[in-house]
């Protein structure tokens, strides 16, 4: 993004969209399916006029078959395909988990090294649109806990575009965790193939008084809460891992020996969630010794997401919930 | 009578569908059954048919707005017909935002917010709670964390808590770094006793007598210790400061507005001074007889004149802070130190110091190390000079700089890098960006 | 209760006339080479289970003795280009497929020589080179895997083909449907092979399906499929054979069902109560590496002398191949985390 004219904003499913059809144009053994991918253009849209220009081989529509799908991806990669299929909703990932797991994610180790497993998995996960419990989880923690599958979650179009890139590019199974609230949000991505490499963390905000580790959602609700708590005098910086696994460590580690305060927010329950893997990973590494406070975890209650609302938005973190934990968390002890 | 067109509720339990956008415009003639419009549900997105045909008009609804169902967002016309009244208003379009203070949420902040643990440490009999930052403060001041009183939750022990105890002991409680007193290395039973001995005084009509009391007598000793004590050796360096001027300059309208600080070059080089340790940690050491300890930290010791006498107060972990931190907390000291609120925590700990006389014309000067310090850094004025730049000669803002090391840990190469690199950071401040 | 051999026979068997016509058909070395690969198959599971015995593998093991028929008539109607995946009872379709034994035996041992590195073991060993696609642990897990493998050869206009196998028990599995449904409907160049031991570790198939064969399953997917003589390795060739030339000429996919027996338990935990003794006898009285021997010595294609001859060489390659794999090396067992990823 070094270029001096103004960069065009384009949406995230626009973006998500651009690197699949820039990645597919330049690559053969890229294709795309799924249900509904093809003719509807996919339930959201991040397929739209796909079929037109890659044709119904490349973009292929599926029956209703979760387990096959990822079965057909997971075969086909190991022949040298490059396969992307999308689940519409990351709750029916349920229904894969045979496949991902047991197959995609341990073929290369059991297999002595003897094949890969190039694959990636979009979904459109979380929750705030009323679909209710089994069309709104954000399954993460599943996949960050399987060794052999590497997981994404960008919060931006720019980074969503160029992460997409680089998980088709990338010779593993990939999950790629696409918040449906992100759809529609907008920012500038340059219009020419870039990547983004893995394991690269970005700090989206600075600051000097406390570390926000933000999920995916969570990043533009901890910038929105950060903006409020600068008026009161209070510097949150905003790291947003953006590749989950391989995590990038030090980026995280820095940050915390900078502030000594650390809050981590994320979509997904709060127990056995991510963020107890984050807590863990700066407790117990180099930035111990500058902590001035617990580490706290700001996350959904351990409830399924309900249809009301009101009830949905009280089961996940809000900006207000950041700001008020944000703000106790930097100002106490000092 | 123009038809409306309307949200459609599409399935059971939609109240609310989010309009993406319009495939025709305004004023084109669609055919009844043609899409027209583009709505997302939670599931999927889904096209709007046109329920007539005609001429579209008072297309109200924008994109991203959150349309109750049945509500009207355009119509169409028959040739001839015009728009009802109502839709010559704009159309409603945000959602009512925020809800109110859910209790509950209200209560899972608090639990987040009110307990908490913090890491145990046995001191005895008694478990002391603090955090991991202010333990190691503690250790490193060599204080008692049980004695220390905790403003957190149960009594843990915060930093800050760490700091305000050092502050407010009184100063007798301060260890002098030397136990041995200066003078019975001299081969002297008393302090106070004269060099007698050694010379005879002047006869001469005296003045007046002051007893030597306070930090004259602390200064006296130690001044004495070090030289005697420590080898010393010195060297010079002039350096041209037209980049550092041209770099307050530039740094220190937005740095006074921010702070209200003003930025001395006295804070440029204790800056520049605490990033370059790093690469030279021999200066920034203590000879420990049988040890040599090299400090992580760089505390820096400022040399400040007051009617007096001198102090030093001493900026804590400057390798930390950046020029802005570096101002503020430098004219802090300063400030505290004339107006002799100075505590001893505040004084004690530095482990390199500087001393700047540029500002009562000195041009340059030796300055004594302040043990247990390895070194001392001796700034003069900076005055215009002419000097040869090329092969030509120019008028340029020459400042000298004098570092006194103990030559028992610092030898002459080491001493004179670091004078090159501060040399090379000042004269291209930018490099520590 | 299962089929009763001679129910079986009964039903399925061929004539004998039939019979004498496919081997009159076939060179004298395919014949050949499925008696051999029979025998292999049977001294390896033999000698698997002699070294459970003594203490010398770790884990358990799935032996098909009894059921050697079904892998290598079916493979031999494969070429060597083309592709098979399998499962937990796999050692004679990676044997029928053309895997170096010392090899497979160093794997099944767990050394670092091992087909997978000694990272798989018995259940898992694959001979990526040699079209092995691997052996999978979970019931039906081949399935949707092996859907993939099939699209990507439509894709790459390749002219292969892929054998998938499962079991009795996988046929009611949900991946089993949606991997044929999904798979007839793309027409993949594959064949779908059930191997129909009539158990399902303890359960019989009567009990846990409504249907007598799986192979009625196909035509829920508008297929072809067929019940074969599993213990016929002749049979099993050409029902197979046909299936291939059809997926081979694009018209999609088939179902074989090859019925047969295992004489073993489902693994080495098994004490076999869900069936009787009497039972098992009668089965192996059915013994196929004994029914073709005897075929082709009547149809003169090899003599008793020769049998004992190929006999005896095999069982030999089994020793040797135990007594070579026993000196390799265990693998390392540091940085294993580099072997999960690819680069």
């Amino acid at each position: 993004m070094s270029s001096d004219k103004p960069e065009r904003e384009i949406t995230y499913l626009d973006a998500v969209r651009e690197a699949m059809t820039q990645e597919m144009r330049h690559d053969p053994c890229v294709f795309l399916m799924g249900e509904d991918v093809g003719v509807y253009g996919g339930a959201f849209g991040a397929s739209r006029g796909m079929l037109e220009e890659f044709g119904a081989e490349r973009v292929r529509d599926t029956p209703i078959s979760e387990a096959a799908i990822a079965g057909a991806a997971t075969g086909a990669a190991i022949m040298g395909l490059r396969p992307i299929f999308e689940i519409m909703f990351m709750d029916f990932v349920a229904i894969s988990m045979n496949q991902l797991v047991n197959q995609a994610a341990k073929m290369r180790f059991m297999f002595g090294g003897k094949v890969s497993v190039p694959l990636v998995m979009r979904t459109p996960a979380g929750s705030g649109t009323g679909a209710a419990a089994q069309h709104s989880q954000s399954l993460e923690a599943w996949f960050v806990a399987s060794p052999g599958i590497k997981v994404v979650a960008p919060s931006t179009p720019y980074d969503a575009k160029g992460l997409l890139v680089t998980a088709i590019r990338d010779n593993n199974p990939v999950v790629f965790m696409e918040h449906k609230l992100l759809y529609r949000t907008k920012g500038p991505v340059p219009e020419e193939l870039y990547s983004i490499p893995l394991q690269k963390a970005e700090v989206k905000r600075p600051g000097r008084h406390l570390t926000v580790i933000a999920i995916s959602i969570m990043v533009p609700r901890a910038l929105e809460a950060a903006e409020i708590l600068a008026k009161e005098g209070l510097e949150i910086e905003v790291v947003d891992p953006r590749s989950l696994k391989p995590l990038d460590k030090q980026t995280i580690t820095d940050s915390v020996t900078k502030t000594g305060r650390l809050l981590i927010v994320h979509e997904a329950p709060v127990t056995g969630g991510f963020g107890g893997e984050l807590a863990a990973v700066v407790a117990g590494g180099e930035a111990f010794d500058r902590l001035d406070a617990p580490i706290r975890r700001l996350a959904g209650r351990d409830i399924p997401i309900p249809y009301n609302r009101g009830l949905e938005r009280a089961a996940v973190p809000q900006v207000e919930d950041i700001v008020a934990v944000a703000r106790e968390l930097a100002t106490q002890g000092r | 009578m123009a038809t409306p067109i309307i949200m459609p509720k599409v399935d059971m339990v939609m109240e609310k569908g989010t309009f993406m956008e319009w495939l025709k415009k305004e004023g084109q003639a669609v055919q009844k059954g043609e899409a027209i419009y583009v709505m997302m549900t939670d599931k999927a997105s889904i096209e709007v048919e046109a329920p007539a045909s005609g001429i579209l008009a008072g297309l109200s609804a924008r994109p991203d707005d959150q349309i109750p169902v049945s509500q009207v967002v355009g119509y169409i016309l028959q040739p001839g017909e015009s728009l009802p009244e109502a839709a010559r208003q704009t159309s409603p379009a945000a959602i009512t935002a925020g809800m109110q203070a859910n209790t509950e949420l209200a209560e899972e902040v608090k639990s987040l917010v009110g307990n908490g643990d913090s890491a145990l440490k046995k001191n005895g009999d008694k478990l002391v709670r603090a955090t991991p930052l202010a333990r190691n403060l503690a250790r490193e001041m060599k204080l008692d964390l049980a004695s220390i009183p905790g403003s957190g939750p149960r009594g843990r022990v915060y930093r800050r808590d760490v700091e305000r105890y050092l502050h407010a002991r009184p100063p007798e409680q301060v260890e002098t770094m030397s136990e041995v007193q200066p003078a019975q290395v001299l081969g002297f039973t008393s302090s106070r006793q004269m060099p007698k001995l050694i010379a005879a005084l002047p006869v001469a009509r005296e003045r007046g007598r002051v007893a030597l009391k306070g930090p004259r007598v602390i200064i006296a000793q130690r001044l004495a210790y070090s030289v005697v004590t420590i080898p010393h050796i010195l060297f010079t360096l002039q350096i041209d400061m037209t980049e550092s001027v041209r770099l307050r300059e530039k740094v220190s309208p937005g740095i006074e507005k921010r702070t209200g600080q003003r930025v001395s070059f006295t804070a440029i080089i204790a800056h520049s001074v605490a990033h370059l340790l790093g690469q030279h940690p021999v200066l920034n050491s203590s000879f420990l007889g049988e040890e040599i300890v090299y400090w992580e930290d760089v505390h820096l010791g400022i040399a400040t004149n007051l009617d007096e006498y001198l102090v030093v107060p001493v900026i804590r972990e400057a390798q930390r802070k950046n020029l802005e931190e570096t101002v503020v907390e430098l004219n802090r000291l300063v400030e505290r130190a004339h107006s002799k609120k100075l505590q001893p925590s505040e004084m004690t700990g530095s482990t390199f110091t500087i001393s700047n006389l540029g500002m009562m014309g000195i041009e340059s000067f030796t300055a004594i190390i302040n043990p247990p310090e390895a070194a001392i850094l001796a700034v003069g004025k900076i005055q215009d000079a002419a000097v040869p730049v090329g092969k030509e000669l120019a008028i340029r803002p020459m400042m000298a700089v004098t570092v006194a090391v103990d030559h028992r840990v610092v030898d002459e190469a080491q001493a004179a890098k670091f004078l090159a690199g501060l040399k090379d950071v000042l004269e291209n401040p930018y490099l520590l960006i | 209760m299962p089929y009763q051999v001679r129910e079986v026979l009964a039903e399925l068997s061929l004539d004998r006339s039939v019979q004498c016509q496919m081997v009159a058909d076939l060179p004298a070395e395919k014949l050949v080479w499925m008696l051999e690969k029979m025998l292999l198959t049977r001294y390896f599971e033999e000698n698997a289970e002699e070294l459970y015995t003594r203490g010398l593998v770790h884990g358990t093991m799935h032996l098909s003795i009894g059921m050697e028929a079904s892998p290598v008539g079916s493979i031999a109607a494969i070429e060597l280009g083309d592709y098979i995946i399998h499962h937990h009872r796999g050692h004679g379709h990676t044997i029928a497929k053309g895997a170096d034994i010392t090899l497979m035996m160093a794997e099944f041992i767990g050394k670092e020589a091992g087909y997978c590195k000694g990272r798989g073991g018995s259940m898992h060993i694959a001979d990526i080179d040699g079209g092995n696609l691997g052996a999978t642990g979970i019931v039906g897990s081949g399935l949707p895997t092996s859907v993939g493998i099939g699209l990507a050869l439509q894709m790459q206009k390749s002219d292969r083909v892929l054998l998938s196998f499962f079991g009795d028990g996988a046929a009611n599995i949900g991946e089993f449907h949606e991997s044929l449904n999904m798979a007839s409907v793309w027409k993949l160049p594959m064949v779908f092979i059930c191997d129909n031991n009539q158990y399902g570790m303890s359960m019989p198939a009567e009990k846990s399906m409504n249907i007598r064969h799986v192979a009625e399953r196909a035509s829920a997917y508008g297929i072809p499929g067929v019940t074969v003589d599993g213990n016929d390795v002749l049979a099993v060739h050409h029902a197979v054979k046909k299936a291939v030339d059809r997926a081979r000429s694009g018209e999609g996919i088939s179902l074989v069902e090859n019925l047969t027996y295992r004489w073993c338990g489902h693994s080495k935990s098994d004490r076999n109560l869900y069936r009787t003794a009497e039972e098992i006898k009668e089965w192996q009285q059915n013994d196929p590496i004994v029914r073709f021997a005897r075929l082709l010595i009547d149809c003169r294609v090899i003599t008793q002398a020769e049998f004992d001859q190929f006999d005896k060489k095999c069982k030999d390659a089994i020793t040797q191949a135990t007594e070579i794999a026993a000196t390799f090396p265990e693998p390392d067992p540091r940085n294993m985390e580099l072997e999960v990823y690819a680069p």
